[in-house]
């Protein structure tokens, strides 16, 4: 209800300044200010995430508008969003850019513009080892996700007569697994491996080879501002051509880090 | 700059509209299974405070505190998630089978409203002139049946106003049992919201649904004031 | 019926019942009576246990009050009391008021209670009344239909702390005919009360206190002619004097 009352007063006031103040652009507004502000995850491990040591958000995504925001000469501005809360956010005008292990969907591309894709995952469950073999097995049980995401949506398509349960976070979607409250999780890969890198007694659970849709996340920006879009993808090319994004994407997810994974074929490159 | 269209379609009709349906069912259920519940346990608590057994009395003192400071996000979490610890294995797997989702809901609210309305109840008691309680007892009505015949209905009549209160918290706190996944009203109106953006018309129509439920209770409740509690003039 | 032996009361350091000897016989009326503040109420409100005595013994129907196999509430249930301020329960009708103890204490059926209650409220005068609200009746109305309350108990003992003493002049003669009434149909009565017209016309002994203490105890002709006590004469003097 809170959240609705924000929205309620953020519309009044959009709405409100849309008649005066016509569109200026994002891009100068972030230079004027000096800070870049980015919408973040920060209990998604290895994307956005509290270290615990520094106290401070860390994470795939966090070193990509890091890098944006150093090109761009200002700081970089962290707040932390949910995968219910990112695109409000976005859309009210209180972040710039989501980078928040956001699903490149049609849907939400009538609301807010993509990047090019910088980061490529595909949805998987983690489950009780050697209870799943195929889809299948999956139908009819309950299943545990977060709110909000592209995860809920797929899975409810993929397995149509299972309970779909969607919990607040991810932890949350795995202590209930471990509960034997739910069957199954799903989610990215990406963020299940980071999961069960994480959980005690890990070696009970497992991610079974069954992929029900291809993530390619992208980096969201309130749509219209061509300016800051075409930074962005500009910025992210030039990563990729560097060796840069490739250094992020082993810095997290290389073979030594708590959960590796495969970069495989995957390069940022220009288009969808 | 963004314009926001408006399309209320989406929750007048069709699939969202159903899924906002099932919400207020669940809304409507969770609610009302739990104000009865946290009526009936407010009840127990407020006469185990004013026992003069000492160790009743502490216990519901205890109670009181301990559950009217708690956040209720924190003890929806530790009946759904916490209790799994303590329980056994036979408990947890039996609980797993069934919509514990619901069930963590409904103890939580019961338990953390019951606290309120406890001490709504116990000042009501205490408002009740103690003669009351004397021609009562001297008619031979022992300590529990006085209470339950002339000081509680009593004491209720003039708690109807915070009661009413705690029950429209009641309806609006069940929102929280969305955090462990039981599909309520916000759960809908927000799962609206991700798969159509429409968050703006989803959480209109949500509102204006808790705004009527509350109106509903608040007749039904003066209602059984008016009808089921005897009519009783000021003192 | 009711017998005190060297009863003591306190309210921590005030020594409210001081060494009380009284016997009450069945059927006998007894009329209390002395200052304010004197014991009168506290001594009447002993014989139901609504205050506990500290010492001495309290023998009431036959059964010891100290005595903790006594079940009080099966005990008060046989002993109807009047107060001062009629508290009626202002959350039922005067029906329900009278037929909530016969139904839930004594099991009575409600057509049994009900029917009884009208018998009640014929004899203080208030059948029209039966479906109304205490706060709806004058304070004559509510408190005849407090002793029918009390009477629907059928009890075997009926107490009155000063019954008419928050009434308006005009209210007290409706009562006192009732409580009349009601000792001439044998019940056994203690009284505290100033109505000394009452006293002396229906009672069968007055006992003055005074500052916890019994200090005359008589026949009211002996007590309103020659009262031995200068207290009492003092006392007489106030209560009958026209002026109060
Ligand atoms: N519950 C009580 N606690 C303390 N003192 C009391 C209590 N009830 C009565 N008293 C005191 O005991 C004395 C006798 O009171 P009471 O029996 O009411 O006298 P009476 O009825 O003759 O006016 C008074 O001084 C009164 O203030
Ligand atoms: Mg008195």
């Amino acid at each position: 209800m809170k959240r609705f009352v924000v929205m309620f007063v953020a519309f009044v006031f959009v709405a409100g300044l849309c008649g005066t103040l016509l569109a200026q652009d994002r891009l100068d507004t972030i230079k004027k200010r000096g800070a870049l502000i980015a919408g973040v995850k920060d209990s998604t491990p290895g994307f956005g995430f509290v270290d615990e040591k520094t106290r401070e958000i860390v994470g795939y995504d966090v070193d990509f508008v890091r890098a944006i925001a150093n090109k761009l000469g200002v700081k970089l501005q962290l707040k932390p969003v949910t995968s219910a809360s990112r695109m409000p956010q976005l859309v009210e005008g209180n972040i710039d850019i989501i980078a928040a292990t956001m699903t490149k969907t049609a849907e939400r591309a009538k609301q807010i513009d993509f990047s090019y894709t910088y980061f490529f995952t595909g949805q998987k469950f983690i489950v009780k080892k050697g209870t799943v073999k195929s889809l299948a097995d999956l139908d009819g049980k309950r299943i545990g996700t977060a709110k909000g995401s592209t995860s809920e949506q797929n899975a409810a398509k993929a397995l149509p007569k299972a309970t779909i349960l969607s919990f607040d976070d991810y932890p949350q979607a795995l202590l209930a697994l471990q509960q034997g409250k739910v069957f199954a999780v799903t989610t990215d890969e990406s963020i299940l491996a980071n999961l069960l890198g994480k959980a005690p007694n890990k070696e009970q659970y497992e991610i079974p080879d069954i992929q029900i849709s291809d993530e390619p996340y992208g980096l969201g920006i309130k749509k219209g501002e061509k300016g800051l879009v075409d930074f962005v993808n500009k910025t992210l090319l030039e990563m990729e051509k560097s060796g840069e994004a490739k250094k992020i994407f082993d810095k997290w997810f290389g073979p030594k880090s708590p959960t590796p994974l495969q970069r495989g074929s995957f390069k940022i490159t220009a288009g969808k | 700059m963004l314009k926001y269209q408006f399309d209320w379609s989406v929750v007048t009709s069709g699939k969202y509209f159903e899924w906002l349906l099932s919400g207020l069912y669940t809304t409507i259920q969770l609610s009302l299974v739990a104000i009865v519940l946290s009526f009936l346990l407010g009840l127990i608590i407020a006469m185990m405070r004013m026992s003069n057994v000492k160790p009743v009395r502490w216990f519901a003192h205890g109670y009181l505190e301990f559950f009217r400071n708690t956040p209720l996000l924190v003890q929806i979490f530790f009946w759904y998630f916490g209790s799994y610890k303590i329980l056994p294995t036979v408990i947890n797997d039996w609980l797993n089978r069934t919509n514990f989702e619901f069930g963590a809901a409904v103890i939580a609210l019961t338990i953390y409203t019951s606290a309120f309305i406890a001490e709504d109840i116990r000042s009501g008691v205490r408002s009740i002139p103690k003669e009351q309680l004397e021609a009562a007892r001297s008619s031979g009505f022992s300590y529990v049946r006085s209470m339950q015949y002339i000081i509680l209905p009593q004491a209720v009549r003039i708690t109807i106003p915070p009661l009413i209160n705690q029950f429209l918290n009641l309806t609006k706190n069940s929102s929280l049992a969305m955090t462990i996944g039981v599909m309520e009203l916000t759960y809908q109106a927000r799962q609206v919201e991700s798969y159509t953006f429409k968050g703006f018309e989803a959480f209109t129509a949500a509102t204006l649904v808790y705004v009527v439920l509350s109106i509903i209770i608040t007749l039904m409740v003066t209602y059984y004031d008016k009808v089921v509690l005897s009519p009783m003039k000021a003192r | 019926m009711i017998t005190f032996k060297g009863v003591h009361k306190w309210f921590k350091d005030l020594h409210v019942l001081n060494d009380i000897n009284l016997h009450v016989n069945q059927g006998e009326v007894l009329v209390v009576c002395g200052p304010s503040g004197s014991g009168k109420s506290t001594l009447i409100r002993t014989i139901n246990k609504l205050e506990p005595i500290n010492q001495g013994t309290l023998i009431v129907d036959g059964m010891d009050l100290s005595d903790s196999k006594v079940d009080i509430n099966k005990l008060r249930a046989e002993i109807g009391f009047v107060f001062q301020q009629f508290n009626l329960y202002p959350h039922l009708s005067v029906m329900r008021n009278i037929i909530l103890a016969p139904i839930k204490i004594r099991g009575m059926g409600k057509n049994e209670a009900e029917s009884q209650a009208m018998a009640l409220l014929e004899r203080v005068g208030l059948v029209e009344k039966r479906n109304a609200y205490p706060t709806q009746l004058s304070g004559g109305q509510q408190q005849r239909v407090a002793i029918a309350r009390a009477l629907a108990m059928k009890p075997r003992i009926m107490l009155f702390d000063e019954p008419t003493s928050a009434l308006d002049p005009e209210m007290i003669g409706e009562v006192l005919l009732v409580m009349k009434d009601l000792a001439q149909s044998g019940m056994t009565m203690i009284v505290v009360t100033h109505e000394m017209g009452f006293a002396s016309e229906v009672s069968d002994r007055v006992v003055f206190m005074d500052d916890g203490q019994i200090l005359e105890e008589a026949a009211p002709d002996e007590f309103f002619k020659n009262p031995k006590h200068e207290r009492a004469q003092q006392f007489l003097k106030e209560v009958l004097s026209p002026m109060h």
